[in-house]
């Protein structure tokens, strides 16, 4: 499934739901939440990995959307904007959780991108077509989070470098860097799956 | 134009490089088969990224969010209840407090000078009831002309004086 919003400006069509949502429509941010809700939920399992507990999160991020989105100065896409609302949920259940917040340092990456490469088969492994999707899935999630969270928001959401910092508070190098590690791992992982070299 | 490194070629395809480093790009992919190789790597890796789904929430998600916003709006009433009180102290509510103040006093003024009582020297009562009083150059100090540095205008016997008088005088009301 794809959606045809993403990113596209004037185009996108919560424009219009959050125009009707800001002239006192309840049903247009159930409108809204059916849009975004498998994104956002989609995202809350890039940062925080499988978790019991996303779905709860989601809903959550959702009542404080709900809760600012009249202060929503559309200064950024509004993408934009509820990704970074994601984040600040995620990071307070995390410390509520009492963890360490190290996602977002990247402390164990070399470890965690061999770990991403041992993940998925290897090239004597035969594939069906229809089995691609869910090998790239386990590629993805065996990344370290912050990986998957700017690889899902550039190749998914097709936000920018700046955007992506922007969403996950860190320095435009640091998306940079992370994104060109990240495609460089899957496409050493993926590529036998993909087939031959052309 | 040098071979590409992974970095680049990234930049490249997620359109985050400057139209002059682009067209040298493109110039380079034409001529060098390794490059445009390593670019239709990333192209895949990007579009399988892409290919998997987000993963989707349960049926009554929504339903779930919209109640447990109504479930909020009794919580959310009694907050604006509570606000009532407050709202006495506004600019608004103050506003008319102090009219009344005022025309209470302007009675009593009145009465206490038809009872024949003695008449006090000066009689002058200072109410601020907004930023006027504070605020003189509001108005320009030439309208009200210091003496002294006192107000002369607030001098009169038996005059009660107050920012509304003021706005009154200069016209705004
Ligand atoms: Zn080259």
């Amino acid at each position: 499934m794809q959606y045809q919003d993403r990113n596209n400006g004037s185009l996108a069509p919560e424009n219009a739901i959050i125009g009707r949502f800001m002239n006192g429509s309840e049903s247009a941010f159930a409108e809204l939440v059916d849009l975004y809700k498998d994104r956002i939920h989609q995202f809350i399992i890039c940062v925080l990995g499988p978790d019991r507990e996303a779905e709860d999160l989601a809903q959550e991020v959702f009542i404080q959307i709900y809760r600012s989105l009249r202060t929503f100065k559309r200064e950024s896409s509004f993408s934009t904007w509820a990704y970074a609302v994601t984040r600040n949920v995620c990071r307070h259940r995390l410390r509520a959780r009492g963890r360490e917040m190290r996602l977002f340092s990247g402390g164990e990456e070399s470890g965690d991108l061999l770990k991403a490469a041992a993940a998925v088969p290897g090239p004597g492994s035969s594939l069906e077509t229809k089995e691609t999707k869910a090998v790239i899935r386990a590629a993805v999630e065996a990344l370290p989070p912050i990986h998957r969270a700017v690889l899902f928001l550039n190749c998914w959401e097709r936000l920018s470098y700046e955007e992506i910092s922007r969403v996950l508070d860190i320095p435009v190098g640091t998306v940079r860097s992370r994104l060109h590690n990240a495609m460089a791992a899957l496409a050493g992982i993926i590529k036998p799956v993909l087939g031959p070299e052309k | 134009m040098r071979c590409m490194d992974d970095g680049n070629i990234a930049d490249y395809l997620c359109e985050e490089l400057p139209e002059a480093e682009r067209a040298e790009v493109r110039a380079h992919l034409s001529c060098c088969a390794r490059c445009r190789s390593k670019l239709e790597t990333f192209e895949q890796v990007r579009a399988a990224a892409a290919s998997a789904p987000p993963a989707r929430v349960s049926d009554g998600f929504t339903a779930g969010v919209m109640l447990k916003l109504k479930e909020e709006q009794p919580a959310a009433a009694s907050d604006s209840a509570r606000v009532s009180f407050r709202a006495l102290f506004t600019p608004a509510y103050g506003l008319t407090l102090a009219a009344l103040a005022l025309c209470l006093i302007i009675s009593a003024v009145f009465l206490k000078r038809k009872a024949g009582l003695p008449r006090p020297a000066v009689q002058t009562i200072f109410l601020s009831d907004g930023p006027a009083a504070a605020n003189r150059g509001f108005y320009g100090t030439a309208d009200i002309p210091l003496e002294n540095g006192v107000d002369s205008s607030a001098a009169e016997p038996g005059r009660v004086n107050t920012d509304a008088c003021r706005t009154a005088d200069c016209g705004i009301l």
